[in-house]
């Protein structure tokens, strides 16, 4: 176990310092914007972690399908674990988006699709934490919040093409715009090495939240033991502080 | 640098969501293994959990 919490700080470590080099080249590799200035600054982590959340949410969306088909609590694990990391994510997605569009639009928010669509798809996976937390029984809570992570997904698709499919204050797409669309090509390097370090927390932050849930199924199960052995002494209570209930998926 | 307040913000926003989150998971993770280790304890020792060292 020490070994493992060892790679943990280790893979920390390594992970700060892939971000500290994103931000150098952010700040200081990737050229000037002609019409926004420093503030298109925020694109590279605005983007990036945009893309990073899509991932999470497409993870959770496999997992799903793999729990409704397999019905193994290790894919439900999986799904929760990607969706707070999605969110977590998406909440710098829409944090960093009003900082940016404040001084170059002089508002904050506005309701347009891409704005609503990205709102719309940080409630959807708001909710389906929430809605983790209402359901007592593991196996019901584990198949109604698969059925419900397939349905939250589709607002990921809407929201990448929601600046293509209608007019939006949000700018029409700059990567895989078509034609009149494009980045320099330094900026796309930038773009690329921020990229790689949010994915690398990515999988850092996904592999310890995916830990926290096989920890949790252990303590139920051992909680369950515990209690079955010598009924009513009660170290149930102890473990459902942190399982939220006993054996099956988890929460 | 033009507008340089709220591309800090920016930035610091951005990482302090990330490191808040990185440690509030490692955080229920070390309780979590310091749990599991005080129920392992009074399983092999068929005392409560209570009891066991955490």
């Amino acid at each position: 176990m020490r070994s493992t919490v060892k790679t943990l700080w280790l893979g920390a470590a390594l992970v700060a310092l892939l971000l500290g080099i994103a931000g150098y080249t952010a700040f200081f590799i990737a050229p000037t914007e002609r019409t926004m200035g420093d503030i298109q600054r925020i694109f590279y982590f605005h983007v990036t972690s945009a893309w990073t959340g899509f991932l999470s949410f497409f993870i959770v969306f496999i997992a799903n399908v793999a729990y409704l088909v397999a019905r193994k609590p290790r894919w439900d694990s999986l799904a929760v674990s990607a969706a707070e990391v999605g969110l977590a994510f998406t909440t710098v997605v829409l944090v960093t988006g009003p900082i940016w569009a404040h001084p170059v639009w002089g508002i904050w928010w506005t309701w347009d699709a891409r704005l609503t669509s990205t709102f719309v798809l940080w409630l959807l996976y708001v909710v389906y934490l929430i809605l983790r937390n209402l359901l007592e029984d593991p196996e019901r809570r584990a198949t109604v919040s698969a059925v419900y992570g397939i349905f939250a997904f589709l607002d990921v698709p809407i929201v990448y093409m929601s600046i293509r499919w209608w007019r939006t204050q949000h700018p029409q797409p700059v990567i895989a715009g078509g034609s009149g669309s494009g980045l320099d090509a330094t900026m796309w390097r930038v773009v690329l090495v921020c990229w790689a370090a949010l994915l690398s927390l990515m999988v850092l932050v996904l592999r310890s939240r995916y830990q926290l849930e096989k920890l949790r199924h252990e303590v139920a199960e051992l909680s369950y033991e515990i209690d079955s052995r010598a009924p009513g002494t009660g170290s149930r209570g102890l473990a459902r502080q942190e399982t939220g209930g006993q054996g099956g998926a988890t929460r | 640098m033009k507008n340089f307040e709220s591309l800090f913000a920016a930035y610091i926003l951005v990482w302090a969501i990330f490191f808040v989150y990185y440690f509030t998971v490692a955080r229920r993770l070390a309780e979590l293994r310091e749990e599991l280790n005080a129920l392992k304890a009074a399983v092999l020792g068929g005392s409560e959990p209570g009891s066991a060292k955490r």
